[in-house]
């Protein structure tokens, strides 16, 4: 075997520290630049508020008093290390709060510092955000229904948005399962109640949620339908929600596919060279003999 | 923000970028004969057809698949809009991921255990083909554990993708993603990097030219007896390439 340069392996090396190197630069720029008001109101602000009352999460009102900073820290960089690590107080909050986990903030322990901070500050003065809204209405019967195609996505968001099922899965489907990227909502309505889902709706503190929903927010009427229709789907009797298993559906699917394919290539090519052409001259010298 | 996901995702792409451009400029420049996939059809027919052949249509599927999702996402989230669809959508692209996994195994044993595509195998070779089984292995585990892909990337990843095209790289909801999707991003951009140091190359010289030109007649027009004849001299009818 050969390899075009010896020293090839070298320069890549080097280039992979100096990348590092610079990442971990703009990676101390851009903390200075996201202060912690920015990002409480980007990541937090859905679901907690400064002393304006329980949200999806508690009020974070006067939280430096009440935990130990460095815990907080840990807290928010990845709450799920910390309950799976057994913390006493990580596991109580997780069940106080219906077993809703926090998903982990992308920010560095500065960053997060930089929120504290922000939290400490707002706590002495008036109260940050209010509790959640609650729906202005109810969902109406055909305004479910349409949550449902909304969901699934046979009809599309006004704006523009994907539909809930490319990531989310509810256990209740007729036809096709949904996405299993992010959290299954069968219960999330009986959990998280309608002024919860409707504050995740409004702004997605989850950032590939909000990734997918930037720049095309759901209108008001979509949001009461798509509430309605998880309200709808908790409430339903356990027997009537079946559990899909697709994954083997589409191991099973792919595998079919495969043979299919692998049929079309023998068909296609059944006459290609498979023998060298010197057999045939050999052949016709044993006949002439 | 991370310091590994900047480097992944943010500084990464740049760097597989400049790799792909510079080193296929350098490539072509002081070695322009050598942009190409050395073939080795002429050492080892047979094995090769069952590895090339699943490899290439699966590859080129998939590939174009993962490029329309890029280019027109909403297009894609339209068509994926009915479930009928999407299974569809799905189902073919995993058949055509599992071909490219059938085709690559095939031919990585094919280069290990045969002596004559032994002889003709570059360190560069085995480096791309393990990335390149990598990088199916997670793709195929990412289509059936966070299924709906087709979606997800339309959504999600292509703006990540356009986000990065236009200099200002947003890395929040890809840094969100679960690992095996994230080793699967990282994935494609070293291979993208490596390009031009590999075999890969001859995706750039690729003979499309041949799809829409008429075919050629390749005739036999001299006298047999004389060209056989060493007494011919070469003047009669010399071989020519024009």
């Amino acid at each position: 075997m050969t390899f075009a340069r010896p020293g090839a392996l070298r320069y890549a090396l080097m280039g992979f520290v100096a990348t590092w190197m610079v990442a971990q630069a703009a990676t101390a720029g851009a903390a200075e630049t996201s202060t912690g008001e920015a990002n409480f109101t980007r990541l937090c602000s859905a679901c907690h508020t400064i002393g304006g009352g329980r949200r999806v999460g508690p009020d974070l009102k006067g939280i430096g008093d009440r935990r130990d900073r460095e815990w907080l820290v840990k807290w928010i960089a990845s709450s799920q290390t910390l309950v799976r690590s057994g913390d006493p107080i990580a596991v109580a909050l997780l069940a106080e709060y219906n077993n809703m986990p926090m998903p982990d903030a992308a920010l560095s322990a500065d960053e997060i510092r930089g929120v504290l901070e922000y939290i400490g500050g707002a706590s002495a003065g008036s109260a940050q955000g209010a509790p959640a809204a609650a729906p202005e209405r109810a969902a109406t019967a055909e305004e479910i229904l349409r949550g449902e195609e909304l969901f699934r996505g046979s009809v599309h968001f006004t704006n523009g948005g994907p539909a809930c099922s490319a990531c989310h899965h509810v256990t209740q489907d007729a036809v096709v399962g949904g996405g299993v990227l992010a959290m299954e909502l069968t219960t999330s309505f009986t959990r998280l109640g309608g002024p919860g889902v409707r504050a995740i709706l409004a702004a997605p503190p989850f950032p590939v949620m909000a990734q997918a929903f930037n720049g095309k927010p759901l209108t008001e009427d979509e949001m009461i339908a798509v509430g309605g229709y998880l309200q709808s789907v908790g409430q339903r009797p356990e027997s009537y929600n079946q559990a899909r298993e697709d994954t083997f559906k589409l191991l099973g699917g792919g595998l079919g596919g495969v043979s299919v394919l692998l049929g079309v290539y023998a068909l296609v090519w059944r006459r290609r060279k498979t023998e060298p052409v010197n057999r045939e001259v050999f052949a016709r010298q044993v006949r002439s003999q | 923000m991370t310091v590994p996901n900047v480097f992944f995702f943010a500084a990464l792409p740049y760097v597989a970028m400049f790799l792909f451009l510079g080193g296929t400029i350098q490539r072509y420049r002081s070695r322009g004969f050598q942009v190409s996939s050395l073939s080795s059809q002429f050492l080892e027919g047979r094995a090769l057809f069952w590895g090339t052949v699943p490899f290439h249509f699966g590859i080129l599927v998939v590939f174009l698949g993962h490029l329309t999702a890029f280019l027109v996402p909403r297009a894609v989230l339209a068509w994926n809009g009915d479930p009928l669809r999407l299974i569809i959508l799905q189902v073919t692209a995993f058949s055509f991921g599992l071909s490219i996994l059938i085709g690559l195994v095939g031919l990585m044993i094919r280069r290990f255990t045969n002596p004559r595509v032994r002889m003709v195998t570059t360190r560069m070779d085995v480096v791309l083909e393990v990335l390149l089984l990598a990088q199916v292995l997670l793709g195929l585990w990412t289509a059936l554990h966070y299924r709906w892909g087709s979606s997800w990337f339309a959504a999600d990843l292509s703006p990540y993708l356009w986000s990065i095209l236009r200099g200002e790289p947003n890395i929040a909801a890809v840094s969100a993603m679960p690992w095996p999707v994230k080793l699967h991003i990282i994935g494609a951009f070293v291979i993208f990097g490596v390009f031009p140091f590999t075999r890969l190359v001859h995706l750039l010289v690729a003979p499309l030219h041949y799809l829409a030109r008429p075919y050629q007649r390749v005739m036999w027009n001299w006298d047999r007896k004389a060209v056989r004849n060493p007494a011919t001299p070469w003047s009669r009818a010399r071989p020519r390439n024009t």
